[in-house]
């Protein structure tokens, strides 16, 4: 006996209608994944003053401290000599400091004779640097790795936290209309 | 050649001991406590490793911290507390039964009973599942049918009765 139209309807209407509804859930959540940009790990020193801490300045005995880190934008980028990503946007850092851009440094996991070598051979876009090997000051930020950057506003806010290397595309996206929007 | 490979043997001996570095407790319960945190911290650079499997160096800094908060006597709320507040939920394996980490506590918990739900009121139906309601057409047959066998099993009663 063949199925009347009735039930081939109910049929669809009770199987293939939640099946479809399930596809399309699970399709947008891959897709939104898939071109999803953001970092897994949610930065949370965005929007909030830059947390207080102190330690040598790299090739010196001085201690140097955030609250130095005020009075115009700052660029706080933590780099390493050991650290690949470090290699491939330094040019790009010293093209900023050409443009009058500030950075401040925090080495992070490396030796003073290390980074000396890397700063000497490449240049250095640094006002300073805080020396951190032992990864405090990384922790405090939140960092996850090298190289991270922070736009610090001049009241010392945290405006902004790239996880990953600094280029020409994420400048101008990312930090430049922050920069202006209060000039 | 023995001295060649007494050589092998104890450089592969002090490389082994030489990765994982001594630490020293004031107690068995900073030790466990220790062991517990940095199994239950998970690391921010590598998505599924805990920070006790992890090389990455956030790791090593990370457990470094652990432990020195730990031997300050911190407790494991106020430590995990410390680095959710610079690293967010993330951190944590197992996140706390707030806000929207409700959906991740319940959430499954919800579709299981919804679902289990579901499938009883199915079965629970009388109707079968290819039940279909018999056209004006098909009813006829059938009551046709059941006629014809009234009828044919009455005549074959009252024949044995005349016997």
């Amino acid at each position: 006996m063949q199925p009347s139209p009735d039930t081939t309807n109910k049929r669809i209407v009770t199987y293939a209608i939640p099946l479809l509804i399930i596809v399309v859930l699970l399709g947008g959540l891959f897709m939104s994944a898939l071109f999803d940009d953001k970092p897994d790990v949610p930065s949370m020193r965005e929007n909030k003053p830059l947390p207080s801490f102190s330690a040598k300045k790299l090739f010196s005995d001085q201690t140097i401290h955030s609250n130095d880190i005020r009075g115009q934008y700052w660029l706080l980028n933590v780099w390493g000599s050991w650290c690949p990503t470090c290699y491939l946007e330094h040019p790009y850092l010293m093209e900023l400091e050409k443009q009058g851009v500030t950075i401040v440094g925090v080495n992070y996991r490396d030796t003073e004779s290390d980074a000396r070598r890397f700063l000497e051979q490449r240049g250095n876009p640094y006002q300073f640097s805080f020396f951190d090997p032992k990864g405090h000051i990384a922790i405090e930020l939140g960092i996850t790795a090298a190289p991270e950057t922070f736009l610090i506003s001049p009241d010392g806010q945290v405006l902004f936290h790239r996880i990953g290397a600094m280029d020409e595309k994420v400048f101008n996206s990312a930090f430049k209309p922050l920069m202006e929007a209060s000039q | 050649m023995s001295w060649l490979r007494v050589l092998v043997f104890a450089l592969a001996f002090n490389l082994s001991w030489a990765s994982k570095a001594i630490l020293e407790f004031d107690s068995e319960q900073q030790k466990e406590l220790y062991e517990q945190l940095i199994t239950e911290l998970r690391c921010p650079k590598c998505l599924n490793q805990s920070i006790a499997d992890s090389n990455a160096g956030i790791s090593d800094d990370l457990r470094n911290i652990v432990y020195e908060k730990v031997k300050q006597g911190q407790s494991g709320e106020d430590i995990k507390s410390f680095l959710q507040q610079r690293y967010g939920d993330f951190i944590l394996y197992k996140p706390e039964v707030r806000g929207t980490n409700l959906i991740l506590w319940f959430g499954p918990g919800i579709l299981l009973i919804l679902t289990i739900v579901f499938l009883v009121y199915r079965f629970m139906s009388n109707k079968p599942s290819n039940y279909q309601e018999l056209s004006e057409q098909e009813r006829l047959a059938i009551d046709q049918l059941l006629n014809d066998e009234e009828s044919s099993g009455s005549s074959s009663q009252n024949n044995r009765q005349d016997k």
